[in-house]
């Protein structure tokens, strides 16, 4: 039984995770240097590598083993107090009510030596977040377990739940659907800006090296249809490997549990992650599909907790939805009265596709038409054909926009090419404000914003009567309800 | 379009639109005056040394349009500035506090109190002058989007952070 009011140190695991950290860290920024000096002079190539290498371990291990005897921690008076630093040492106070969720991480580092890095995640202003880089695993379920204790988990809504069930697995074809559906283009984008941002730290190396052999090839090439096609093919195949990667190693042995403690999320395939998110803690909810996931009939949902903005993409709760009875099963624990069941929902005005245009897209097209003319002559305003495609998608956005209200929540349904819903409850709101523009005081027009502490919710161009209405309802529901936000 | 799910009518609710606001203190004013004529001398300054010392510029087209850019700058700054002075009003009712801004873009920003995390109040070397503050009410909203009251008195902004954190208490003690 371990004293948790007595100051604990972390896995003597945490050292090599340090060690591994800060020689990532140092590799990370010292590798251009290193090729330059090897490349540039190729004497004692082997003894300088051998130095980079003993002199880099030596100063990782050292800061590691200084971190990790200057770094303890405990519980006293509902506060969970960290003491760490290696050249400043710094003294981390917790409020254990504060404490929004903890997440215990698992990389193949920690698997090998039985520990989990734990992730404690706080909110409002003064969002604090810290690291406890290994404790063993039994150390780390228990450590947990302390720290969520001290949290109300009930939700208004929730379903009775004694034990702990799995609402949600992944299996294999869950998982080739999600690899084939994924978002190849960012992926794309991703590898397109790494390989530049490499080539940028590698050019004084490239400058000195001989790439004469590959100007012959240059002569030879024709740039035919064939070419075109190959690359395309070549490039295609290259983002569908590298999403499909992505996606194995997030969501690979993915489930989600939920209990009367809130949802636990369990995942992935080399860095095992665990969650655990009480359903209070949930301020908004969404769900969307890309254009593919559409037709697949797969969706990402997204739970969004306090402070949402200032979470990494990774720390974000999201899992996939592939199938109608999986959202069925989840949305309960937030509302259990779906707004959009039994009715058609309301619309925004056209004026919306209109303004957009006006103030977005003719200003951008405007730009980017310049830049193509200055770049490319006349060739070059083939980008202003950006315009009609920006209204097009913005009218098709409005047609599929729709929301919908009752007395206990707020719905959205959105998206031009794929599909997005938000459901807020309205006593999770926040803030509210009411919009109006030049154009939309002359048509007794509004647009309402909804705050909450995990994000906004927008209701552009719709009547101001209606505005209004909703804005005082979402008051009144605020102010009356004995429920706590959080 | 009438909500046919909801069950309250309108008129049952508390209408923000029909709350009574209060203007600002008109001393805010003169505020704004000096703040203008100092960030506006300071940006001449650098203007007229970017003239002095950048040869290329010194071409009468470029003084053309940097001048006109300048007093079209100054011209909307001062309009708008003033538009907005006198539409900033704030109403305290019984469980929120509304806040009015905007001339030409209107918000109508609602904070209910049992939301309200902290108040600030604040008060800059110019606003002390003229015995001014603000009242700065934060909420857990992410995004940040929290109301500043500019132009209260020192005594208004003072009794109003009293009051919202006696309606904060009240609500937690109710709860």
């Amino acid at each position: 039984m371990i004293n948790w009011q007595q100051p604990q140190r972390q896995s003597k695991a945490a050292i090599l995770i340090m060690v591994i950290r800060v020689l990532k860290e140092m590799l990370r920024a010292l590798w251009p240097i290193l090729l330059i000096t090897i490349f540039k002079d190729k004497e004692n190539t082997g003894w300088k590598l051998l130095s980079f290498v003993v002199i880099v371990t030596v100063i990782a291990l050292t800061i590691a083993l200084i971190g990790y005897f200057n770094f303890k921690f405990h519980v006293a008076n509902n506060q969970l107090i960290i003491r760490q630093g290696v050249f400043k040492k710094k003294v981390l106070t917790i409020p254990l009510d504060k404490i929004q969720t903890v997440h215990l991480e698992q990389s193949i580092w920690h698997t090998l030596t039985h520990s989990f890095k734990v992730i404690i995640d706080t909110a409002g202003t003064e969002k604090v977040e810290s690291s406890i880089y290994a404790l063993n695993a039994a150390i780390a379920a228990s450590f947990k377990q302390l720290l969520l204790e001290q949290q109300p988990h009930t939700a208004e809504h929730m379903p009775v739940m004694l034990k702990q069930t799995t609402i949600i697995k992944v299996n294999a074809t869950d998982l080739l659907k999600l690899c084939l559906t994924a978002n190849h283009i960012e992926t794309l984008v991703l590898v397109c800006i790494f390989v530049f941002s490499k080539i940028e730290d590698l050019k004084p190396v490239l400058n000195n090296a001989s790439f004469g052999w590959l100007e012959q090839y240059e002569k030879q090439l024709a740039f035919t249809w064939k070419l075109v096609l190959a690359i395309t093919l070549i490039i295609t195949i290259l983002s569908v490997i590298i999403s499909s990667i992505r996606v194995l190693l997030r969501y690979a042995n993915f489930n989600v549990q939920v209990s009367s403690k809130g949802f636990h999320i369990r995942g992935g395939l080399i860095q095992s992650r665990q969650m655990v998110i009480p359903f209070n803690k949930v301020q908004l909810m969404s769900w969307n599909a890309n254009f593919l996931k559409r037709f697949a009939g797969i969706y990402i949902l997204h739970l969004k907790a306090i402070g949402e903005d200032d979470l990494k993409k990774k720390q974000k709760v999201l899992f996939p939805i592939t199938n109608n009875q999986q959202l069925a099963q989840v949305t309960p624990y937030y509302q259990t009265d779906l707004p959009n069941v039994g009715n058609n929902g309301y619309e925004i005005k056209k004026a919306y596709t209109w303004l957009r245009a006006l103030w977005m897209g003719i200003p951008t097209a405007s730009i980017l038409g310049t830049i193509g003319y200055l770049t490319g002559g006349y060739a070059g305003l083939w980008l202003l054909l950006w315009l009609p495609y920006f209204i097009i998608v913005t009218a098709v956005f409005r047609k599929n926009f729709r929301f919908f209200v009752n007395e206990e929540a707020l719905q959205l349904n959105t998206g031009a090419w794929g599909r997005q819903s938000v459901l807020m409850n309205w006593n999770k709101v926040q803030s509210v404000i009411l919009k109006q523009s030049p154009y939309q005081r002359r048509n007794q027009l509004a647009s309402l914003i909804f705050f909450t502490a995990g994000g906004k919710v927008k209701l552009p161009y719709i009547p101001l009567d209606d505005a209004s209405y909703l804005a005082d309802f979402a008051l009144m529901k605020i102010e009356s309800s004995k429920t706590k936000w959080m | 379009m009438g909500f046919t799910n909801l069950s309250l009518a309108w008129d049952d609710l508390p209408q923000a639109k029909l709350a009574s606001f209060q203007p600002i203190q008109a001393a805010y004013l003169k505020v704004l005056h000096i703040i203008w004529a100092i960030s506006f001398s300071l940006l001449l300054i650098a203007l007229i040394l970017l003239f002095i010392f950048v040869e290329q510029l010194q071409h009468l087209h470029w003084i053309a349009i940097i001048s006109i850019g300048y007093l079209f700058t100054l011209f909307a700054t001062v309009l708008i500035g003033t538009g907005s002075f006198k539409r900033k009003s704030f109403a305290i009712r019984e469980k929120d506090i509304l806040y009015k801004t905007g001339w030409v873009f209107r918000h109508l920003n609602m904070v209910p109190f049992n939301r309200i995390q902290h108040c600030v109040v604040n008060s800059g070397p110019i606003e002390r002058k003229f015995g001014l503050a603000s009242l700065g009410i934060y909420t857990a909203a992410s995004e940040v989007h929290d109301i500043v009251i500019k132009g209260l008195s020192l005594q208004q902004a003072e009794q109003l952070n009293s009051f919202i954190l006696g309606q904060i208490e009240k609500e937690e003690t109710n709860d």
